[in-house]
């Protein structure tokens, strides 16, 4: 089962395709969570979800807005996929009587 | 504002290259300044460092092998370090023995040795974290300095060691790994080294507690031939099971 943080990390690098890095993952899951997000959390969850084969990453190209430094760049895995969707089916399966749920009409009940 | 990136450029360096490279760009992309840059470096270092502690490995070296024999080797050094006194104490009054100064000669190969396979053992076997290891080495090191009171003894004679110490560090977390014949080779002389010591010493079977002090002396060199037999071992098995999957293929 993913953490929390892994999912939402799989999730923003999924919606982010062949855009997803550390800076753009970033960004997103801070949009998301309108929180801010520590890089080393975003490194060391990336280092994890590879070591279990849920992302795969690669040294991309570097750009003068960056320095000329490269990019890592981040793919959702099939497994990261499949696992990405188990968390999320638990998650609404969990929250379906909870009182902050929306409602069938949308609103939370 | 330039000790700042004279601090960023220091801790960034305890990253691995590639990431260092990362994450400098994804930071200078998000246009952080240099105190936000420095914390966040600074935040990655200590997960990535802390992350190493959750395997046994470091424990081992810092807890296991570092703290218990640095006393042992300031033991050792301040023992050899009496024999030199001696042996000078001899010589000036003529009685200089050529036993003596044989086995003074090969408790000093000994010591030598010793301190280099409990550096290069250290040093293998904690590589991310070796500086851990190393202050593992240190604070015993100070707190016996600061207490040392043998007034005809230098105080330097508690750290002969450190030097073949220093170098096996090095070395144990330069290398890839121990060949196993040079390990064996290793731990074979360190053995014959530590008997000849004993029986020089003792002229015979000699005492009991000295045999268990250079048994204890010899534990890392055997340590590292051990790992190195099974490193090799697994290596052969590794071609075995390729030949096999090659015959499969072929057949």
């Amino acid at each position: 089962m993913l953490g929390e943080f892994e999912y939402m990390l799989l999730t923003a690098a999924a919606a982010l395709g062949d855009t997803a890095y550390g800076a753009t993952v970033r960004q997103e899951i801070e949009k998301a969570t309108r929180k801010n997000c520590a890089i080393g959390a975003i490194y060391t969850t990336i280092d994890r979800l590879e070591a279990k084969g849920l992302v795969r990453t690669w040294m991309g190209e570097a750009t003068a807005q960056r320095g000329g430094r490269a990019k890592r760049m981040v793919e959702v895995t099939p497994a990261g996929m499949k696992a990405a969707k188990e968390f999320y089916t638990a998650v609404m399966r969990v929250s379906r009587t909870a009182s902050w749920a929306p409602s069938r009409a949308g609103r939370p009940i | 504002m330039r000790a700042v990136w004279f601090l960023l450029e220091r801790v960034s360096s305890i990253l691995e290259p590639a990431e260092r490279e990362a994450v400098l760009g994804d930071l200078k992309e998000a246009g952080e300044g240099p105190w936000q840059t420095l914390v966040e470096i600074v935040g990655l270092v200590l997960r990535r460092q802390a992350g190493h502690w959750k395997d046994w490995r470091p424990w081992v070296a810092a807890f296991g092998v570092s703290v218990p024999t640095s006393f042992m080797l300031m033991g050792g050094s301040v023992m050899l370090f009496s024999g030199f006194v001696t042996l000078a104490q001899a010589s000036a009054a003529r009685q200089l023995f050529a036993a003596e100064v044989e086995v003074l000669s090969v408790q000093t190969l000994l010591l030598a040795g010793w301190s280099w396979t409990c550096g290069y053992l250290v040093g293998s076997v904690s590589r991310r974290t070796v500086w851990f290891s190393i202050m593992a080495y240190c604070a015993p090191c100070l707190f016996c300095l600061s207490r040392f009171h043998i007034e005809t003894f230098s105080r330097l004679s508690l750290l002969l060691f450190v030097l073949p110490l220093a170098v096996g560090l090095w070395q144990g977390r330069r290398a890839q790994r121990m060949g196993c014949r040079f390990g064996v080779a290793v731990a074979a002389f360190a053995t014959s080294l530590a008997i000849i010591t004993q029986v020089g010493v003792t002229g015979g079977v000699g005492n009991p507690s000295k045999w268990i002090c250079s048994l204890i002396q010899i534990v890392p060199s055997w340590c590292l031939a051990v790992a190195s037999l099974d490193a090799a071992w697994e290596d052969e098995k590794a071609e075995r099971s390729t030949f096999k999957m090659e015959q499969h293929e072929l057949g």
